[in-house]
């Protein structure tokens, strides 16, 4: 496991801020909770108890993905005495969960909602997006008990804008950081939990590690694409195998950041920007084949000659674009593996054959 | 578009679709007389005049491209902004579902999933995915479109399936995004409907090179809203005891209100169905003999098992009065208003049941089983319609709080491989015994 | 130093070992039902073929589930790898290799070097694999040997709709209360399991002329037929469909 609730517990226990809050995949404004000095801790599969899955069956179908049966456990047991639980419209099952958590008694602790736009970047949608962003912060603001200024939230902004800088920086210079994957990620994913200030703390030390003449990593460079690198020993399966992610996909990591710089100036209009300006993913119905592009540009540039789509089991944004980023990116020249997984503890021997297999198969088949 | 083409979609409409359907009435006839009788009341008379215009339509679709525009629109698109442009109008679930009635739902669907669509997705969009890749249907032949519109009221898969039929067909896809509402409707996210309305409309525009008129958009407005409520009125023909028609029987007749909602011929149809229902009522015909339980519907249908499961509840006197799913076409069309077809559409569509809170959908089972008198709840989770089930299990744990029998059944409504047929039919008898 | 050299495939069902001289010529092989010790199981199954053919110091190659098992092995390697080396060494030709084994079944497209050019893996669910027969056929009392014989004097397929093996079961046993004949139902097993192979292989199908089938389940006829019946051409059955993973480890360069 990346992280353990441990770890979250104890940083939680000197540096709680004002307040928990609890946020589930994948698009909410961070920045908001950022400036009101909450704590968003995400809730994606590590964060939920062991055997969830069962538990969770019990109140939801088995067919459903596991992060929303998951989030149903924690949501109705509460964590780390959370005030209030983020839900964003990330796809038909999420929603169900938020609207759960609202009128069935299902959860612990207030949920608020809040809905990302479909359909693309239009001028409708921005200005839905606006209100919709005006709302959240409103229901935060109650929630907290404390009332947002522009300024404050300018600044957030500000911090989230350098740490995007940094994360992008160091996943672009990833060969020339001498730490493996497990290691890597292990610090990446503390965004997932930590204060923003206290993040930039330690992205800051990852860069400093940045050593561009240093040797670059051996090992087949490949690109992955999918919610979140879990469960971790994922990543053990790639290192054995002999590669290393060279490109991050993860909606979890990379595919958060804002492909470029925004230039408004005013706080609300430059949320706006940057959660348009997102790298494509199927959660706001991107394009798919402006997903292609997007990847095949990044493989190209890190030199990956092949590409892992790793989706979470029943995770149907996901899945509709197997086949078509299969297609385009083969069309490309990359060779690509799909795999699925539930969030089980371990990695199953069965999948640890197929990366395997698939490093064998890129290598030219000397192994 | 050519005038050739035009003329042959004109005969198809108006004249060889009808001569079709009288031509199935024939071989109807002749087969009754062959064959054996079967059990329960005779047919809604209505039923023929249904076979034929869907026929009509599917006949007519045909012939459609290169003779007027056409669009491939979701069940919860507002097609009524599309009549005045004179698309001819493609709807994939109901097609699918036609599929999925005459057992070819699997195979289509496995065409897509050869092709690479994962199984563990809604199934009617890797049996319309298949039958595009396959160009099979057993309609025919189903034209060209020249746009996809979808709507996210019913679920955000649509339009990851539009967007693969995008693809595929190299069309142009619109959105109309109905964002959620979980408590009360909001404004914000109503306008913001309005607004895409309005972006749709002119796109028909561009694509017909019909100007927009609002005046024929209120009078589609005006149809719409009449259809909708002889449909309500329909349905409640149901509440009375013994109910003169079922829930499985609403499944099949709520094709046009679908399909063709906001033409006159499928305000005509419904006035027809009432009509009938009406003279059953008063004639006190019971679709159930010896109803003894009535019972609510939630989600679609179990398409390829209609016919079997209906009649393995009315062996023991058990009815299917009303359904959420045909209630839906009831439920919000009423706020239609000819003098503000756009604004009143925003409401219309972003209010369907599904689009909403668990606490509207919790209140909606209740009136439901209330005015329809019913003692139980079948709760079909449906391991193809994600938003439909999430939620369902406590749904079902409140609605027995409130002293109501219920049963979750899993299924899927197109996709009979993960259907356990023998356990369905084992938990639905048990279910039933137990109200003795 | 002797030129023998040795692959052992650690499935999860069985267990394959191979002894090749060094023209790549089968010298002895072994087949065994796993057993839960696999690294000893694996140890003694070389230990009797080296003494039977003096391949005393021979490198072993191990492949299969349990390849990270083997004691003293000289190299691991996938067994999707060493299918595709495998029965390239034993048709010299490009093609689709479908193996089914007991718990897993796999589509591996084979280019003309003997190089895995795309392959495919069925998921943690026993649907498409052999573990689906070997669950329900002991209901319909049909003996391995005789299946194809079944399939071919069935007049009809008895479509048998569930892919889930236990949903299958089910399905099976009231098909046979409802008088249904058991050679339908041995005809619509295999055509469902013949569905959802060609669901795995997808577009790699396209890609390639010929379907080789090897694996345990090579063996059944009935299967062979209803592969063959589904595709619209025949299959090749690879010669030793059980030994073409070890086949494969033993020709890896050590
Ligand atoms: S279905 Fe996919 S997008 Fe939705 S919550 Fe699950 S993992 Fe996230
Ligand atoms: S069945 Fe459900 S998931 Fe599929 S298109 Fe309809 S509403 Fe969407």
């Amino acid at each position: 496991m990346v992280v353990t609730d441990e770890a979250i517990r104890s940083y939680l226990a000197s540096h709680r801020g004002n307040g928990v809050v609890l946020a589930l995949p994948v698009l909410y404004p961070r920045e908001v909770l950022t400036a009101l000095d909450l704590c968003g801790v995400e809730v994606w599969a590590h964060r939920t108890p062991p055997g969830c899955c069962t538990q969770g069956a019990g109140s939801m179908q088995p067919y459903l993905c596991p992060t929303v049966r998951g989030a149903r456990v924690l949501l109705g047991q509460g964590f780390e005495g959370a005030i209030a639980a983020v839900i964003p419209h990330t796809c038909d099952s999420m929603q169900g969960l938020a609207a759960i958590g609202l009128d069935m008694g299902a959860s612990a602790m207030p949920v608020v909602t809040f809905r990302h736009p479909r359909g693309g970047d239009r001028a409708s949608a921005r200005e839905f997006l606006q209100a919709e962003l005006r709302a959240f912060i409103a229901s935060i603001e109650r929630i907290a008990g404390r009332k947002l200024t522009m300024d404050r939230l300018g600044d957030a902004i500000e911090l989230h804008e350098g740490i995007d800088r940094a994360m992008r920086r160091v996943l672009r210079m990833r060969t020339c950081i001498a730490l493996g994957d497990v290691e890597l990620y292990r610090i990446l994913r503390k965004r997932e939990w930590m204060r923003a200030s206290d993040f930039a703390f330690e992205l800051r030390a990852l860069e400093q590690m940045i050593d561009s003449a240093a040797t670059p990593r051996k090992g087949i460079p490949l690109m992955v694409s999918g919610m979140v690198p879990e469960p971790s020993d994922f990543f053990e399966a790639v290192d054995a195998a002999g590669a290393y992610v060279a490109v991050d996909d993860y909606a979890a990591i990379g595919r958060r950041l804002p492909m470029h710089d925004t230039q408004e100036a005013e706080p609300i209009g430059r949320l706006i920007d940057r959660m348009m300006g997102a790298a494509p993913c199927p959660t706001r119905t991107s394009d798919p084949w402006s997903r292609v592009r997007y990847l095949v540009e990044r493989a190209r540039a890190a030199r990956a000659p092949g590409a892992i789509l790793h989706t979470v089991k029943f995770c149907e944004p996901e899945l509709f674009d197997v086949p078509v980023l299969r297609r385009g990116l083969e069309e490309a020249g990359l060779k690509v593996l799909h795999i699925e997984t539930e969030f089980e503890p371990q990695m199953s021997g069965q999948l640890v054959t197929r990366i395997e297999a698939f490093v064998e198969m890129l290598g030219g088949g000397d192994a | 578009m050519s005038l050739i083409r035009r003329l042959q979609y004109e005969a198809a409409d108006r004249l060889a679709g009808p001569m079709l359907g009288r031509y199935g009435r024939l071989r109807a006839l002749a087969r009754r007389s062959r064959g054996k009788r079967r059990a329960g009341p005779p047919q809604l008379q209505s039923t023929r005049k249904l076979k034929e215009l869907l026929t009509t339509h599917y006949l007519a679709g045909r012939y459609a491209d290169g003779a007027v525009p056409v669009a491939w629109v979701t069940s919860g698109f507002p097609v009524e902004i599309l009549r005045p442009f004179g698309f001819h109008v493609v709807y994939p679930e109901n097609h699918a579902a036609l599929c999925a009635v005459q057992r070819q739902g699997v195979q289509l669907a496995q065409v897509a999933e050869q092709w690479g669509v994962p199984r563990d997705t809604c199934a009617y969009a890797r049996c319309d995915i298949g039958s595009t890749l396959a160009q099979m249907t057993p309609v025919g032949r189903i034209p060209r479109p020249d746009v996809l519109l979808a709507c996210t009221n019913i679920c955000q898969t649509v339009v990851y399936w539009y967007r693969t039929l995008a693809s595929l067909l190299n069309v142009p896809l619109f959105v109309i995004d109905t964002p959620y509402q979980y408590g009360e409707p909001d404004a914000h996210a109503e306008r913001f409907v309005a607004r895409q309305i309005e972006e749709a409309i002119a796109l028909c525009a561009r694509i017909s090179g019909v100007e927009r008129d609002d005046g024929a958009l209120g009078l589609v407005a005006r149809e719409a809203k009449q259809a909708s409520e002889l449909w309500g009125e329909c349905l409640a023909y149901a509440k009375r005891k013994p109910a003169p028609w079922s829930g499985f029987d609403q499944f099949i007749h709520i094709g046009p209100i679908v399909t063709l909602r906001g033409l006159p011929e499928c305000t005509a149809y419904y006035r027809m169905l009432r009509d009938e229902l009406s003279e059953r009522a008063r004639l006190g015909i019971a679709v159930v003999e010896n109803e003894k339980h009535r019972l609510v519907w939630d989600n679609l249908p179990v398409w390829f098992e209609l016919r079997e499961m209906s009649q393995l509840l009315a062996r023991e006197g058990f009815n299917i009065v009303v359904t959420t799913y045909t209630n839906g076409w009831a439920e919000t069309a009423p706020m239609f208003d000819e003098h503000d077809p756009i604004g009143s559409a925003a409401r219309v569509y972003s209010r369907v049941f599904i689009n909403r809170g668990m606490g509207h959908r919790t209140a909606l089972l209740r009136s439901l089983a209330k005015e329809w008198g019913c003692d139980g709840v079948l709760l079909h989770s449906n391991r193809s319609c994600k938003p439909y089930s999430v939620g369902q299990l406590d749904l079902a744990s409140q609605l027995t709080r409130d002293g109501l029998r219920t049963l979750v059944l899993d299924g899927d409504h197109l996709d009979s491989r993960s259907y356990s047929k023998e356990q369905a039919e084992g938990r639905l008898s048990a279910f039933m015994e137990s109200f003795a | 130093m002797s030129a023998l050299r040795i692959g052992i495939d650690l499935g999860s069902t069985t267990t394959k070992a191979v002894v090749l001289d060094a023209s790549g010529k089968i010298v002895a092989t072994a087949l065994e039902r796993s057993e839960p010790r696999a690294g000893d199981q694996a140890q003694r199954m070389i230990a009797e073929l080296v003494r039977k053919t003096g391949a005393e110091g021979a490198p072993v190659i191990a492949t299969g589930y349990g390849r990270k098992l083997v004691p003293g092995a000289s190299k691991v390697v996938t067994e999707i790898t060493c299918h595709a080396r495998g029965v390239f060494a034993q048709l010299g030709r490009a093609g689709l290799l479908i193996d089914m084994g007991g718990q897993d079944t796999k589509a591996i497209l084979v280019d003309g070097t003997g190089r895995v050019a795309d392959f495919a893996m069925n998921d943690k669910c026993a649907a498409g694999t052999g573990r689906f027969l070997e669950v329900i056929l002991p209901r319909l009392q049909a003996p391995w040997d005789k299946l194809r014989g079944m399939y071919q004097s069935a007049p009809e397929a008895v479509q048998v709709s569930s892919t889930c093996t236990v949903f299958a079961e089910s399905e099976v046993i009231s098909l046979l209360a409802n008088g249904q004949a058991v050679e339908g139902i041995v005809r619509g097993l295999h055509d469902a399991l013949a569905e959802r192979v060609v669901a795995l292989a997808g577009r790699m199908l396209e890609m390639s002329k010929e379907v080789m089938l090897s694996g345990g389940v090579a063996n059944n006829g009935a299967m062979v037929d209803a592969l063959g019946a589904r595709l619209g051409a025949p299959v090749t059955v690879v010669p030793e469909p059980s030994h073409v993973g070890a086949i494969g480890a033993a020709l890896t360069p050590p």
